[in-house]
């Protein structure tokens, strides 16, 4: 299996083989009510068959333009939506025996979700929604130890100071509002309120999108730190490259609801494969100007297709510079064309395979 | 739509028949009957003569039957009290008046409550916002029929601007409807003055802000369609406490309307007139309810048709 | 309009703070039970004496809680920041010290406080002192502070519509009764009526709302179509109608009454006879109507059947909220880490109600007095002996006209009633502001 291969080069420490999050052909659809003119139902197909695995320690990238996908991945992974199709399964070490244990994220509901929860959990794009306005930041960071019963009232109060102090934040604070707080320091109390549970898997929904670029580094410094302090694995989306180079092991790029491209990191930046990843990298601004000017930029023609509409062959076909006839017919399929580079384009000869000749378990 | 729009009607329907059933089994139980006065040291024989004229010896299930069916075709029966009249005539001679009323009321409170409550949103936090706003809390806080005998005394009495009471000019309708207008152009002030303000705060107005609308388009365009929708929400109970509230106004003034027929037809036990006011009432307000539920669908994109889904 | 970064203020001791807020907040409660429980027991004697003796301690309780909120210094040093943490409640003590500083709120509470413990008193001593001189209301000197005063039940024919007086300092009514007295005794029956009646129309609003919101689809369906469908009932003619009805049975009771303490009196002088003539001439629906009035007096049927009207607009506002509410990314959070469904609700979206929610109770408060005013006004409310400043107004009412204007009997109960609407809709605004922070700019 190529993925299992995955992380040949690695920006810092190589992570781990094992993998901890593994996701299956996840597909969610919503329903957006009957196409006026016939009749029929339409069906928006926001996540369409992805699959991948993220190894313990290992930051996985995951990118595309906005709209393709990205949070609704991650939120069917946690099950905070529903999913229509696909299988989630989570590996983690019990934080109490050590012991292995395995949660099919995709079968469970109740208080099993709520305990495999405790181990994933979520950084959510939006530092100012993602907050309830009418809570203390102490009573944000404790709510998830509350709900576990994770500590003791009195335990409480140095749990929540210790995790402020982890992210950031002066523990002074911890009787102020959000709305007191900036961006920066918001994404910092959303990342103190995932890191209560202490997860293994985090999962980083655009974190550093929506705040200023003079922080963005801060935010994703702390994160990289944390996860060397803490062994954690990230699934981080972002909706461009540039973000994502800084601490991905490993990227995954979407398009319209598919993984188009998964490869490590390095690689996907010297020889990116799918003409979409190439299109993406190349609106990249490198800092060197001899390079920049050299560097040849491909423009995408169109915008990007509603999701709504009803696809043939490769999702990208339509606004793809390289498209030949047979990819408004054949759906071309994700698989590795180098070890570890995963590619879904009928440019490369493996995704013209039957998928049913490769059956990933 | 159609589904939603019959869906609504039905239940529409469903809630005409309830309120009319409830009423008809209250207004019975009470101690008393429409004759307790008019044959009081009468004999026997002429009370049960009486009685069965209005069918009132029967058990009351095959009255409720009569009455009913009655209702159904479109008849309510003959009053009980006012001797040879029937309801319908009664309710037809009134109900205008009524409705008179309440529409003037009606408007001036949309009509001034919008006004009012946007300027103060616009001036937020300057002396006119607070002036506006004192006024909603004093139109609030008083109750109409201190209002009323305040605007009796200082207009009619002691300026002499308006005619005293009874029914018969436009002028007669002015002060009577101003005053029970008051208390619900307040609440709508306020009610539009907080949407507007939470609106204004919202990403998208600055959004428009930032394309370079002008604050009167983004008014107009934005911020009022947002802040109305707690108004519109507000209309129908502002409707039926209209509706009701026209009793006490009634009263003061001296008006002919529907309101006064009922509360003396309920202290007479005019069972029939009772219970066709309460059937007349209740479907102007579940027509007015299902007509600001329409337009609620309509402002907020949000909310879907229910049954629709 | 933009969302800026407060810059750091320092803490401040809030006044709930105070080490003795505990016992105290513990009164104020025992004093609203009291007070509900005195209004129910009110006609039977056995139960007043301990229940009034509570009341007083509560009362004066009061009075010590209100004076010693307004006199704590405001900048006062908090605790150290770290040990409040694990108390939680700092959104209510901020919110507490921003009411404070909001004048306007303040003095409205005073206003109100002193009004309602004016009127609370009054129905205490009125009951009190008869019991604690063992004498009859009666028996009181005609020029006692009590029958001057406090006895808003006494009657007296050579005193009509005496204009105000040193004696009579609000004058008196057609039947020479105290308008002071009354208008005291109106106020208590008319806060009672509004707080029970909006803590009724919350709580059940509320909860609805709020549950039909979250769940949203079919639950939401089903129980928003009951709202409309009760909102659908013209619901003061149904009030009405019922008061119609509780009245008719109040009448038939009263006279059913009567007569079993004739035969009462006759079986004690010994003529069994008459006892039973008169008894046997009580019908069974006399006795159903007697029983029925006993359990539920047409006091208590004013207040219920008003607090259940107005509960529907509450669910509706909430609902709304609600239903925005939940989509927003922090309640995708709260699930996230695990909150089951009565957190999320009554800890993250309940709270960002909070402002409507205020808003809309501080609006239901002085609409639930106005309705009681409204069916005392038509003559359905209050009846007597009992009154409210409602139907102390609409009595009054029939006083103005140009040739005598007996204003006093107007003045007073309307000028009571509207300042203390008045004072509840500036308290209303200050929670909105001291709630929410960010209106408060
Ligand atoms: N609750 C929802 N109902 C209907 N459509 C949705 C919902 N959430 C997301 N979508 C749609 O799914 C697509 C993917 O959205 P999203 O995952 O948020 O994109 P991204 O995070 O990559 O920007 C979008 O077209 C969006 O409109
Ligand atoms: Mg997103």
């Amino acid at each position: 299996m190529s993925v299992l291969l995955a992380a040949e080069t690695s920006v810092r420490q190589r992570p781990a083989k094992e993998v901890v999050l593994s996701v299956r052909d996840l597909s969610v659809l919503f329903p957006q009510g009957y196409d006026r003119a016939t009749g029929e139902r339409r069906i928006l197909r926001a996540v369409d068959g992805v699959s991948f695995d993220l190894h313990r320690g290992e930051t996985l990238g995951l990118v595309g333009e906005s709209g393709c996908g990205k949070s609704t991945t991650a939120r069917a992974i946690l099950r905070l939506i529903g999913m229509n199709s696909g299988s989630v399964k989570l590996d983690v070490n019990d934080p109490k025996t050590g012991k292995p244990v395995h949660y099919d994220l995709d079968k469970l509901s109740g208080a099993k979700l709520r305990e495999a929860r405790q181990h994933l959990q979520i950084i959510f794009q939006d530092p100012y929604a993602s907050l309830n306005p009418r809570m203390t930041v102490g009573d944000i960071i404790a709510e998830p130890l509350v709900i576990y019963g994770l500590a003791k009232w009195n335990e409480r109060r140095d749990r929540v100071q210790s995790l402020m102090k982890e992210v950031g934040l002066d523990p002074k604070h911890v009787l102020r509002y959000p709305h007191e707080f900036s961006g920066g320091q918001r994404q910092r109390i959303g990342i103190a309120r995932a890191l209560a549970l202490d997860p293994q898997v985090l999962i980083c929904d655009e974190p550093v999108s929506a705040l200023d670029v003079s922080v963005r580094s801060q935010v994703l410094n702390l994160l990289i730190d944390l996860q060397s302090r803490r062994g954690l694995s990230y699934l981080f989306i972002a909706h461009d490259l540039g973000v994502v180079k800084r601490l991905s092991h490993r990227v995954g790029v979407m398009y319209l609801g598919k993984l188009v491209e998964v490869a490590p990191s390095e690689e996907i930046y010297r020889t990116p494969k799918h003409p979409y990843t190439q299109a993406l990298l190349s609106a990249i601004p490198i800092p060197d100007p001899v390079i920049e000017k050299d560097r040849r930029r491909i423009l995408l023609k169109g915008d990007i297709p509603s999701p709504l509409a009803r696809q043939f062959g490769c999702p990208f076909a339509p606004r793809c510079p390289q498209a030949m006839p047979e990819c408004k017919t054949i759906v071309p399929r994700l698989a590795a064309d180098a070890p570890a580079h995963e590619v879904a384009c009928l440019l490369y000869p493996p995704s013209r395979t039957a998928p049913a000749s490769d059956s990933k378990k | 739509m159609i589904r939603f729009v019959f869906g609504r009607l039905i239940s529409v329907i469903l809630t005409i028949w309830f309120v009319a059933t409830l009423s008809f089994f209250l207004i019975r139980l009470a101690p008393g009957n429409p004759f307790a006065n008019e044959l009081r040291g009468a004999t026997p024989e002429v009370t049960e003569a009486k009685k069965r004229e209005y069918h009132l010896d029967l058990p009351l299930r095959e009255q409720y039957w009569i009455w009913l069916r009655g209702v159904v075709t479109g008849d309510l029966g003959p009053s009980m009290k006012y001797r040879g009249k029937t309801v319908n005539e009664i309710i037809r001679q009134t109900f205008p008046t009524s409705i008179a009323l309440g529409s003037v009321a009606m408007v001036f409170a949309v009509v001034l409550g919008m006004m009012t409550g946007v300027i103060a949103a616009l001036k937020k936090n300057t002396p006119i916002d607070y002036g506006l706003m004192a006024v909603a809390v004093f139109g609030i806080s008083l109750p109409s029929f201190i209002l009323a005998t305040l605007g009796i005394v200082v207009l009619v009495f002691w300026a002499r601007l308006f005619p005293l009471a009874g029914w018969e000019t436009y002028s007669n309708v002015l002060l009577p409807g101003l005053a029970l207008s008051l208390p619900f152009a307040a609440k709508i002030s306020r009610l539009t003055r907080v949407g507007m303000i939470e609106i204004l705060g919202e990403d998208f107005i600055r959004t428009a802000h930032a394309k370079g609308l002008s604050e009167r388009q983004i008014v107009i365009k934005h911020a009022l369609r947002g802040a109305m929708l707690p108004v519109v929400s507000y209309l129908g109970p502002a409707f039926a406490l209209i509706l009701t509230g026209s009793l006490v106004i009634e009263k003061i003034f001296f008006i002919p309307g529907l309101g006064t027929i009922f509360v003396q037809a309920a202290t007479n036990r005019d069972y029939n007139v009772v219970l066709g006011t309460v059937v007349v009432f209740s479907s102007l307000l579940c027509f007015f309810n299902f007509v600001v539920d329409l337009s609620y669908t309509f402002l907020d994109p949000r909310v879907k048709p229910v049954s629709g889904r | 309009m933009s969302i800026a970064v407060t810059k750091p203020t320092t803490r401040r001791r809030a006044w709930v703070e105070h080490p003795l807020s505990l016992p105290i907040n513990v009164s104020m409660v025992l004093w609203i039970l009291s007070f509900i429980a005195v209004s129910l027991l009110a006609n039977a004697p056995w139960a007043v004496t301990p229940v009034m003796f509570v009341w007083l301690l509560a009362n004066s309780a009061a009075i010590v809680y209100v004076g010693m909120h307004l006199t704590v210094p405001l900048d006062a040093p908090r605790k150290s920041e770290s040990e409040v943490v694990a108390e939680g409640t700092s959104l209510f003590r901020d919110a507490m010290y921003r009411l404070r500083r909001n004048q306007m709120a303040t003095g409205s509470m005073v206003i109100l406080l002193l009004l309602m413990l004016a009127c609370f008193s009054q129905f205490a001593l009125f009951h009190l002192i008869p019991v604690i001189k063992g004498k009859d209301r009666a028996a009181f000197a005609s020029d006692s502070f009590y029958a001057l005063h406090l006895d808003h039940t006494r009657t007296n024919e050579g005193e009509t519509y005496e204009p105000p007086t040193a004696q009579h300092w609000f004058g008196t009514d057609s039947l020479g009764r105290d308008l002071f007295a009354r208008t005291l005794f109106g106020g208590s029956v008319s806060f009672l009526v509004g707080i029970v009646g909006t803590v009724v129309s919350v709580s059940v609003g509320v909860s609805w709302g709020a549950v039909a919101g979250y769940f949203g689809g079919r639950v939401d369906e089903w129980m928003m179509r009951i709202v409309d469908i009760l909102y659908g009932l013209p619901f003061l003619f149904l009030v009405i109608l019922i008061m119609t009805l509780v009245n008719g049975l109040g009448n038939v009771a009263s006279s059913t009454d009567q007569k079993f303490a004739e035969a009462a009196a006759a079986e004690k002088a010994g003529d069994t006879d008459k006892a039973n003539a008169i008894l046997s001439e009580i019908t069974p629906d006399q006795r159903t109507a007697s029983i029925v009035t006993k359990f539920m007096p047409p006091i208590v049927v004013v207040f219920v059947a008003i607090g259940l009207v107005s509960w529907l607009t509450m669910a509706r506002i909430t609902r709304g909220q609600v239903l925005s509410l939940k989509e927003r990314e922090f309640v995708v959070a709260a699930r996230a880490i695990g909150a089951r469904a009565p957190r999320i609700i009554f800890r993250h979206i309940v709270p960002n109600l909070m402002g409507p929610v205020i808003v809309y109770s501080t609006l239901t408060i002085p609409e639930i007095m106005l309705s009681e005013a409204f069916l005392s006004f038509v003559g359905l409310g209050i009846s007597e002996p009992n009154c409210s400043w409602g139907s102390l107004a609409s009595e009054g009412l029939a006083g103005v006209n140009i040739i005598k204007p007996y204003w006093w009997l107007m003045v007073y109960p309307a000028a009571a009633l509207s300042l203390s609407l008045f004072g509840l809709n500036f308290i209303g605004d200050g929670l909105r502001d001291a709630l929410d922070p960010r209106s408060a700019k």
